[in-house]
């Protein structure tokens, strides 16, 4: 069974920030309720899972981050370093940091090719091809972008936030969110445009 | 940045979004309809960039986990809970009191038989002080005083016969005088050039030194002075005020009366001079006696007669001998004129 994500709900007008309703989730997670965290994984492991999944762009890597940023702010509650206000700008703040340590890495690490005897040399289907090549140059131009262009990219067009609600989960203002917007997709398209003269 | 193009570019988005097409949009702002083609060609892209749904798996397995997670930290809260904050409180400030007494304790056993420059002395002086500080009752604190006064002669003979070097600080009775220094409370203090001496020094008069132990069993002094209420902290008896002591000799002396004299000048404990009367030296517990006998003139009027050995007086009477009061009646015979 699979969460079927509807755009047009996506995209829905913005409902702003209910600064009682997180105090009072947040009181929650602060004694430790199981149903606190319960109603806040519900709410918000979909939002830190697929903007993992979106700046990856691998599956069980984001799955891992996402896991990981509910664990740490069970350990911030216990130790009482948890967020004040604002659990879901708290949670994605910690999984960009995660992504940005996971990205790294990925850079760091050295390609292993594989002895192309065990390699499957039958060429794909020239759709699934082009599909495959496409995402790749994508993905590419996506990364050579910086992590809050990247951010602001994930939120309003991976997520489907509005202006309001990007700001708010950035902790940033409005205004400020319409700037690297604008950035993010000038810089897409020109890195797109490269890819694809190359 | 133009602040027109951002909003134009937010309203393409917008008007996209609920279902207009892409040229439509464009044709609101024909001059920048090639820049924010480029743009909502972009955003497109980016909305294409994941749009894969979360399985279900994926949720339950993570939330199950959390959940475990979260029960495991209700149980140590709980646990760490368990004690009250009063019991918590209690239980740290008992272990703290009886780590000090214990530890306290023991310092000062070990402490107790220190010597000047050994590492725990600081803490047996500081215990000394802190005892004659809380020691309310005169006579006990005299007798605490005289008793820290001879600790002090002790731990210079200690070290000398040790044959260590150390400074030391000790009051004492000047017992006899040598060439090179006098000697004090048996203890022989060696003088120098460099030596501060302060004032005439005499036999029988009671003297601070503070100078360096020698391998060679004396002390060399640094200074050397007739002992001030100033060193009463360091053990030594607290002394009636000099200016008490001056009013006494001065009214024995206007009176005529022959000093107090002294035979031996020995003693080297002041605690144990028994000079102006043994009893006296507790004068301040007998404040009510010696109104009694306010009768025998002004000597007889000093509150606290001095417990400090007095050996000045014994030469007194061989400076000021005044015998021309005597020899008055001589003078009487007028019958000549």
């Amino acid at each position: 069974m699979v969460v079927h994500l509807d755009r047009a709900e996506m995209w829905k007008p913005l409902h702003l920030f209910d600064v009682h309703t997180d105090t009072v989730e947040l009181e929650g997670l602060r004694a430790l309720d199981p149903q606190a965290f319960s109603a806040a994984y519900d709410e918000y492991f979909p939002i830190i899972l697929r903007f993992a999944r979106y700046r990856l762009g691998d599956e069980t890597e984001a799955e891992d981050i996402a896991n990981d940023v509910f664990t740490r702010l069970l350990e911030a509650v216990r130790s009482r370093r948890g967020p004040d206000t604002n659990l879901k700008a708290w949670l994605l703040a910690t999984a960009s940091h995660a992504v940005n340590d996971a990205l790294r890495k990925i850079y760091r690490r050295p390609v292993e090719l594989l002895d192309s005897d065990l390699a499957d040399l039958t060429p794909l289907p020239p759709e699934i091809a082009e599909t495959n090549e496409r995402t790749q140059v994508i993905r590419l131009a996506l990364s050579k972008l910086k992590p809050d262009l990247q951010n602001v990219l994930a939120l309003r067009f991976g997520q489907g936030f509005s202006l309001e609600e990007t700001a708010n989960s950035m902790k940033i203002k409005v205004n400020y969110v319409k700037q690297l917007q604008f950035r993010a997709l000038a810089a897409l398209h020109l890195e797109m445009e490269e890819a694809t003269n190359e | 940045m133009n602040d027109r193009l951002l909003l134009a570019l937010e309203d393409c988005l917008q008007s996209m979004q609920n279902g207009d097409s892409q040229d439509a949009v464009l044709a609101r702002y024909p001059g920048h309809s090639a820049e924010l083609r480029s743009l909502l060609d972009a955003s497109q892209i980016a909305q294409g960039i994941d749009r894969d749904p979360i399985p279900q798996k994926v949720l339950s397995t993570g939330r199950l986990h959390l959940l475990a997670q979260v029960d495991e930290a209700r149980k140590k809260r709980a646990s760490h809970k368990a004690i009250s904050p009063l019991m918590r409180f209690s239980l740290v400030t008992g272990f703290v009191l009886v780590f000090l007494i214990a530890g306290g304790n023991g310092l000062l056993t070990a402490s107790a038989s220190s010597l000047p420059g050994d590492p725990l002395y600081g803490i047996k002086r500081t215990a000394e002080n802190a005892h004659l500080m809380f020691t309310f009752n005169p006579a006990q604190k005299l007798a605490l005083e005289d008793e820290y006064y001879q600790l002090r002669i002790n731990e210079t003979e200690a070290l000398l016969a040790n044959q260590r070097t150390v400074q030391v600080k000790f009051s004492g009775l000047v017992e006899s005088q040598f060439a090179d220094g006098w000697l004090v409370s048996g203890i022989r203090v060696i003088v120098n050039p460099q030596t501060e001496v302060d004032g005439e020094i005499t036999s029988g008069m009671h003297v601070d030194v503070e100078g360096l132990t020698q391998a060679n069993g004396t002390v060399l002094a640094q200074s050397i002075h007739p002992e001030s209420d100033e060193n009463a902290g360091d053990g030594a008896i607290h002394s009636p005020a000099s200016g008490e002591e001056h009013a006494t000799e001065t009214s024995q002396s206007e009176s005529g009366e022959t000093p107090h004299t002294e035979d031996s000048p020995t003693n080297s404990g002041r605690g144990t001079s028994g000079e102006g009367g043994g009893g006296e030296t507790v004068s301040a517990t007998q404040s009510d006696n010696s109104g009694s006998d306010q009768g025998s003139g002004d000597v007889t009027k000093t509150p606290q007669p001095t417990r400090k050995f007095e050996p000045m007086k014994t030469e007194a009477p061989t400076k000021t001998p005044e015998p021309s009061k005597t020899n008055e009646p001589t003078r009487t015979p007028e019958p000549t004129k």
